[in-house]
């Protein structure tokens, strides 16, 4: 699912490369605190998810190809890494709910459009 | 050859991860294979970060060889007192500095060591730190570390020759003097064919010799193993007997076949490379990553239904499951191994020898099963029931069994003539899974009684996260112009051999003889042809 399409669904707020969230698919998404399993599950068609906010995850998801970040609670990046994301060309968006609830609305996104395209 | 160097500043957060970010371009440039970087860039992170978290300075050398990539970092840190511990998930010294940023969650060195082929860690306490780790690029060896689910008894060896030729990748010797079966690991696609072949029970799957105990376990098995007990046994009897020997939970793979097939159909309504050719068969995948890498993009990016079944499910230590092929069983043991997994996965023999006796006595107790089984079948529609009906109806969906077809098909797909079909499943063994030649009752007949089986297991097809590479079987050298030497050696020595192929030389045709000798291949030579000593 386009990147831009899954922000209007989840009503996330995108702050980074929009031009390119009409482009960049996404088929699953990976939530985690952590650097380490964000590596692991990361790839060039996985938007990660996650509660930190700092400059790493732009490197992390530029090393895995990971066209995007979700960031959770409404908490807008700090400078560094609103940077890296633009400089890296990487999808950074908002989401104003929390953790369960937005894995949820992704699950029900990426689901719905499996749907679809069954039908 | 080529090699790089990067310095790593301790400390320097803001930094972390430059080498590695430089190391992918690099690495990109040359050309090598996405899942050899991914798994080297994974690898590489860690190893910088973990430089940048505990020590003052550190350095990253890499060597880019052609068949493997060599990384080696050093750092002054602390060093580590207790390797062992270090290894250990969720272990990890780092400062709350570097938690807080996501590190330090003590996955780092185990990442290391589940991304690459070999792994070496050395350290002196207040000296530093020497890490080196190597990713293979030729994707066999990978394949050979994982070994292919063979057992061989060479004293049950007859020296019959026959399994030689029904080996489709021509993957099998039986060299003499040994006198027992010899498997080139790079070649053998798992597929089974030799231990249908092999009358004496040489060639057999290596599994688990004895029941685990199946006390408050779940199980896993194939559908077709319901069907194994003859007519008056119907799927029923043999689930209760498979909970009388004490299972918590049965579980039957045949909803996941179905979610497969499923999932592989809608993929194919948007994919750009048809025919989509479905993975349920892991034989046929490794036959495709081998034989017929142009083939690759065609398959359907999901896990064997297998794979998908346990990928959540068989946690460590409470599940048994059977594998009803050497493909099957080397998959699962590729998940992220725990010790106990290669005693918890059984051949289908194994289990029917523990249910026989419990349904036995109860033989003929559902000798109307069939019919009984039909209005069940009604009522609920059923996974089986559903199979056959799509299949046979769908239009461009081609179902193709046993190994020789399946080659033959892929050749015309490969040749571009097989536009007017849309989805190929394909499947190593005839009948699909119920051919297996681990399972003992005639897979026409186990498939026929499925038919009318019920199975109310929800199942859904699982996307791949690695996706599926080509393996270097049958590369003579990796460098082209030495290739092209070794296979005009390889074709005016197959212009001395006869040509009958009659395999008494312990390979099964004169051109894998001709091969053999011109790579070096265990000792043999040209001498080994019986027709010319004869001469």
């Amino acid at each position: 699912m386009k990147l831009s399409e899954l922000a209007d669904k989840l009503g996330a707020q995108i702050v980074a490369n929009v031009e390119r969230a009409d482009e960049a698919q996404v088929e699953r998404f990976h939530v985690s605190d952590r650097i380490s399993d964000l590596l692991n599950s990361g790839s060039d068609e996985t938007l990660l998810v996650t509660g930190l906010v700092n400059m790493h995850l732009a490197r992390v998801a530029e090393l895995m190809d990971a066209p995007g970040i979700c960031l959770l609670d409404g908490i807008a990046p700090d400078a560094p890494l609103l940077e890296a994301a633009l400089r890296r060309g990487i999808v950074l968006m908002i989401s104003e709910s929390g953790r369960e609830e937005t894995a949820g609305l992704l699950r029900a996104c990426l689901l719905e459009e499996l749907c679809e395209e069954a039908d | 050859m080529k090699s790089c160097s990067y310095r790593i500043s301790g400390g320097d957060y803001a930094n972390a991860g430059a080498a590695s970010s430089d190391l992918k371009a690099v690495l990109k440039r040359i050309g090598v294979e996405p899942a050899a970087i991914r798994r080297t860039i994974i690898a590489a992170y860690e190893a910088e970060t973990n430089v940048v978290i505990h020590a003052l300075r550190g350095e990253m050398r890499v060597t880019i060889g052609p068949g493997q990539i060599d990384v080696e970092v050093d750092d002054d840190g602390p060093g580590i007192p207790d390797i062992a511990q270090a290894m250990k998930e969720g272990f990890s010294t780092a400062p709350a500095a570097a938690r807080e940023l996501g590190f330090g969650a003590g996955m780092g060195l185990p990442n290391i060591r589940k991304s690459s082929d070999r792994f070496v860690l050395e350290s002196t306490v207040g000296q530093g730190t020497r890490l080196r780790f190597t990713v293979h690029l030729k994707a066999h060896a990978v394949a050979a570390a994982a070994g292919n689910g063979m057992r061989i008894s060479p004293e049950r060896c007859t020296g019959c020759l026959r399994c030689l030729r029904v080996c489709p990748t021509q993957a099998l010797r039986v060299r003499r003097g040994t006198n027992a079966p010899a498997i080139l690991e790079h070649l053998c696609i798992n597929c089974a064919e030799c231990i249908a072949a092999c009358a004496s029970g040489a060639l057999a799957m290596s599994a688990a010799a004895e029941l685990p105990d199946p006390k408050g376990r779940s199980l896993l098995i194939p559908s077709s193993f319901l069907y194994q007990f003859g007519a008056g046994i119907g799927p029923e009897s043999v689930r209760r007997a498979l909970t009388e020997l004490g299972f918590a939970e049965v579980r039957e793979l045949g909803p996941w076949h179905e979610a497969l097939r499923r999932a592989t159909e809608q993929y194919a309504a948007h994919s750009k490379a048809l025919p989509v050719i479905s993975p349920a068969c892991l034989a046929v995948v490794n036959l495709i990553e081998m034989r017929f890498p142009s083939l690759i993009r065609n398959l359907a990016p999901f896990l064997s239904p297998i794979e998908a079944a346990c990928r959540d499910w068989a946690a460590e230590g409470k599940s048994v499951m059977v594998a009803s092929c050497p493909a099957e069983r080397a998959a699962l043991l590729l998940r992220p191994a725990t010790e106990r997994l290669e005693a918890d996965i059984i051949p289908p023999a194994l289990l029917a020898q523990k249910v026989m006796p419990l349904v036995a006595a109860k033989r003929g107790a559902e000798s109307s099963s069939a019919s009984l089984e039909l209005k069940n079948g009604n009522s609920r529609t059923t996974s089986k029931t559903r199979t056959t009906t799509r299949t046979s109806t769908k239009e461009g969906v081609l179902e193709v069994t046993g190994i020789r077809h399946v080659v033959r098909v892929l050749e015309e797909v490969e040749n571009g003539l097989l536009p007017d079909v849309r989805v190929l499943e394909l499947f190593a063994c005839e009948q699909g899974c119920f051919g297996s030649p681990l399972l003992k009752e005639d897979a026409f007949i186990s498939r026929h009684r499925a038919r009318s089986g019920t199975a109310a297991e929800e199942a859904r097809a699982v996307r791949r996260e690695k996706p599926f590479t080509a393996r270097a079987g049958l590369r003579l050298d990796e460098d082209m112009a030495k290739a092209m030497a070794k296979l005009s050696e390889i074709e005016r020595l197959r212009r001395t051999l006869p040509g009958k192929d009659c395999a008494l030389c312990g390979a099964p045709t004169c051109d894998a003889l001709a091969e053999d000798v011109v790579l070096g291949r265990t000792a043999c030579s040209i001498s080994d042809c019986r027709t010319l000593t004869k001469k």
